[in-house]
């Protein structure tokens, strides 16, 4: 290695940038709990709801989450990512103009979002619900970040990295892989498109992006910011930097592989499950390790939580994490999931998170962070105070009432008499028992909004009072030297953990030769680990090396988020691809009593225009499509739901939540007169609902000549129409519409065959049993029947 | 019960390549380095300098070299 020699040099910190990305975090903070009350409101008073199409819940329950998630959240980590990686790299960031860039293109990816979502603009996928082209834009943005983030590294004056940086750098990459991917889709307009994914493999790919924006978007860099301004705050290093090199390496590893847990009996093959489940329970370590890590950070000094404000937010906030990375394990067990799945248990597990730790952290942060770049004192302790126990009371309320609310639920849906059958068989039942815990969440939410607000103006006074500071500083410029990636990626462990992870995959994989032979290959390794003790003389350790070489970092970080997720993912792209195409595999599917049958059918055309609206109105938000094969679920739903049954589903509409009922077998339950009252009036059918109304439905119609183009689309990604399907798609469409309209009429009410509401009706009735008559008569297709 | 022998046989087998893997990263020196590095958050600016102060931060690669014993 050779010698460094050690250069002095100014750098003036760009603070600027970090001053807007924390003015952001709190606007927007503001804003998405705002709406958060809001969507709360509505479902404790369906009135909120305020009969505008604008309004509803389904439109603005989007919004929220994301406007939570990435516009508070988001800002909130790139005010801390650019504050910190300054410091802990010793460098200006690279770039002010892509600082600026990333800045400005960020809020009007949000403004975009908060224009588009109430207009009912929807992927109809959860936390990925944003149009095609602003996902284009969050790429643009991400690169943008990315290019001036590894920029700076590479310019950094300080020769290792930081564990904080480290967690930037996994953000960083999986996020762009993550996102990506998941967003790979066929536009048919510029406000719509269809994923290239279908059914299962569509719900595989969104749970491992939906899962792990949690983890790497939501946790990751948080747990980055953790690690720097925890120890700031507290006056002392972090409790134990080898602990932190354990939390970082098995937790992004893990982390990767518990999609899954969110499709517990579903329709996903079992094996997935069982992996989403296992590494769930294992994920809890290293959560843990992390919490830990926090809290003893504050060992011997924990007489600061009595006067500090950002301590008291920052070590509450750990303690959620804590709670939070114990009960996501906990509902990954299957027979736990099976009691909280879809119920408000998880609302309250979310939100322990998202208020407790995301929201805590953020505002313990900005306590922190504006004095110092507004170069003043806090404008006040003692409201901050305030606002951390009015906050913390909000917290507690809110997810205290979904905890009980969830059980609840669960426990009344899943009852069964004395004779095996349902004991509350109207679903409206569990529904009236949370109605109190709905209101006691909505008192939770406007505590924590209103705590919020109370934090928003210390802040600003605490700006008003100050004024803006330029730090510089004289560094000695440590540059790394003398190390080569191939030395690193050669090291010890990395070949250990790829032999480690080859032999696992042979053992789970093959069958009883292989298995041997993988066995032996576990004693070799270790036996081979035993000898090499002692054997390594370099005066650097391997992670020493690695944290100096940022390439080596980012290259294995990537590698062990790519395993998990190659394991989960391409069994099921290949399954499909052994099949030949969708309609061969449909084709092979029999029933129980062995009788081959054509379970699947495309949708006609009135039944995919139904079906847009559904995903736009955000239906998916309240009713799942998935009977799990539970007795009390088939007596209630139907029979259970099979994969071959959504090979043609894209964007698949599973559900995570039931306010409402499942509606996979809903299509023929009902007649058409039931499902257009319940949608002008759902209080006229199921008395005691929380539904909004949807009259805008009845007097707007739907595009029956673009249809044709998403027919096209769908042939695309393997759904079987014919040209000639697709030449008469719009007569069909609007035959099937006058059929329904006629039904209607005998009941005295008009609907027009074109209108929303009769599209919406067409695709309900399909559900669950295939395509219903359209009453085009079709000579050619006849002919080709023939 | 062959289940059981097999999976009592790999949980031994992976605690052992644990323990292993542990010994030869701590002999490899693999966590010492951290002993600097923990202290980087603290060792910047703690108080916010106005204009053209500049700030002298301290330098934690002597406080490293202190703590190890040699010269980088």
């Amino acid at each position: 290695m050779q010698a460094m020699e050690p250069v002095t040099k100014k750098v003036v910190y760009n603070d600027e940038i970090v001053r807007a990305f924390s003015l952001a975090t709190i606007i927007f903070g503001i804003v998405g709990m705002l709406v958060g009350v809001i969507v709360a409101t509505q479902l404790s008073f369906w009135q909120a709801n305020l009969g505008l199409e604008w309004t509803s819940f389904g439109r603005l329950r989007p919004l929220h989450t994301n406007a939570a998630i990435f516009a508070f959240v988001g800002n909130m980590i790139f005010a801390g990512v650019y504050y910190s990686t300054q410091r802990l790299l010793k460098t200006r960031m690279a770039s002010d103009t892509l600082g600026w860039l990333h800045f400005w293109l960020y809020q009007l990816i949000i403004v975009g979002a908060a224009v588009t979502l109430p207009l009912g603009l929807n992927q109809g996928k959860e936390y990925a619900e944003l149009i095609w082209p602003i996902d284009l834009a969050v790429v643009v943005v991400w690169v943008v970040f990315a290019v001036n983030f590894f920029w700076t590294i590479a310019r950094r004056n300080e020769r290792n990295l930081y564990v904080a940086i480290w967690f930037y750098i996994s953000t960083v990459v999986t996020i762009a892989v993550l996102y990506i991917v998941n967003s790979l889709v066929l536009p048919t307009s510029l406000t719509h498109s269809y994923p290239i994914f279908t059914g299962v493999q569509d719900a595989l790919v969104q749970w491992w992006y939906g899962h792990n924006a949690v983890a790497f978007f939501l946790t990751t860099p948080i747990l980055g910011i953790m690690y720097y301004f925890l120890p700031k705050a507290a006056g002392r290093p972090i409790y134990s930097y080898r602990l932190s090199i354990v939390h970082f390496w098995s937790l992004i590893f893990i982390y990767i592989w518990a999609g899954p847990h969110h499709l517990l009996y579903t329709a996903l093959p079992d094996w997935a499950q069982t992996l989403g489940m296992i590494f769930s329970i294992m994920l809890w370590a290293p959560s843990w390790g992390g919490m830990l890590n926090g809290l003893l950070t504050l060992r011997g000094a924990w007489d600061k939580l009595r006067e500090d404000p950002v301590i008291k937010f920052f070590i509450v906030a750990i303690t959620f994490y804590g709670m939070s990375t114990f009960e996501g394990p906990l509902l990954s067990i299957k027979s736990v999931s099976a009691l909280g799945h879809y119920t408000d248990w998880i609302i309250g597990h979310v939100h322990g998170a998202a208020l407790g730790w995301n929201g805590f952290m953020a505002f313990g942060m900005l306590y922190w962070l504006v004095p110092r770049l507004w170069n003043t004192e806090l404008a006040s302790k003692r409201l901050a105070e305030v606002h951390f126990w009015i906050g913390t009371l909000g917290i507690l309320l809110y997810v205290v009432a979904m905890w009980i609310s969830g059980v609840s639920q669960g426990l009344y849906l899943r009852a069964l008499d004395a004779e095996g059958f349902l004991k509350y068989p109207d679903f409206i039942e569990a529904l009236a028992a949370s109605r109190f815990l709905y209101h006691m969440r909505l008192a939770g939410g406007l505590a924590y909004l209103l705590s919020s607000v109370l934090g928003a103006i210390v802040l600003f006074a605490t700006i008003a009072r100050g004024t803006k500071s330029t730090v510089s500083v004289e560094v000695t410029s440590l540059k790394p030297s003398g190390l080569s990636f191939s030395k690193i990626m050669t090291g010890a462990p990395v070949i250990y953990s790829a032999a480690l992870i080859v032999l696992t995959c042979i053992f789970l994989a093959t069958g009883t030769l292989g298995s041997a032979f993988a066995l032996a290959g576990f004693v070799v390794l270790v036996v081979a680990a035993a000898l090499s003790i002692g054997v390594e003389k370099t005066r650097r350790s391997w992670h020493d090396m690695v944290e100096g070489h940022p390439l080596s970092f980012t290259v294995l970080a990537l590698l062990a988020i790519l395993v998990g997720g190659l394991v989960e993912i391409i069994p099921l792209t290949m399954d499909r691809g052994k099949e030949g195409d969708l309609a061969a595999y449909a084709d092979s599917v029999h029933t129980e009593t062995g009788e081959y049958v054509f379970i699947q059918m495309p949708s006609t055309p009135l039944e995919i225009e139904g079906r847009d609206i559904y995903i736009s109105e955000g239906c998916y938000n309240c009713h799942s499509q998935m009977v799990r094969p539970f007795r009390h679920e088939t007596l209630r739903y139907g029979d259970y739901s099979r994969a071959a049954e959504f090979i043609y589903d894209t964007p698949f509409q599973w559900g995570s939540k039931r306010t409402g009922p499942d509606l996979h077998r809903v299509g023929g339950r009902y007649a058409n007169l039931w499902h257009y009252l319940h949608m002008i009036d759902p209080r006229s059918t199921s008395p005691g609902s929380n539904m909004p109304t949807y009259p805008h439905l009845k007097i707007q119609s739907v595009d029956l000549e673009g249809t044709a183009i998403k027919m096209e689309a769908l042939r695309r990604i393997g759904v079987p129409y014919t040209d000639h399907e697709i030449a008469v798609s719009a007569e069909s469409g609007m035959s099937q519409g006058r059929l329904i309209a006629a039904d209607l009429v005998e009941q005295d009410i008009e609907l027009a065959p074109d209108s929303k509401l009769a599209a919406l009706i067409a695709y309900l009735q399909r559900l669950g049993r295939g395509p219903q008559p359209t009453g085009f008569f079709d000579a050619e297709a006849e002919a080709e029947v023939r | 019960m062959d289940v059981i022998l097999i999976t009592a046989f790999v949980s031994l087998l992976l605690v052992a390549a644990g323990i292993v893997l542990f010994v030869t990263r701590i002999r490899g020196g693999d966590f010492e380095h951290g002993d600097r590095l923990s202290l980087l958050p603290l060792a910047d600016d703690d108080v916010a300098d106005q204009d053209d102060d500049t700030l002298s931060l301290p330098n934690v690669e002597a406080l490293d070299n202190t703590i190890r014993g040699g010269s980088a």
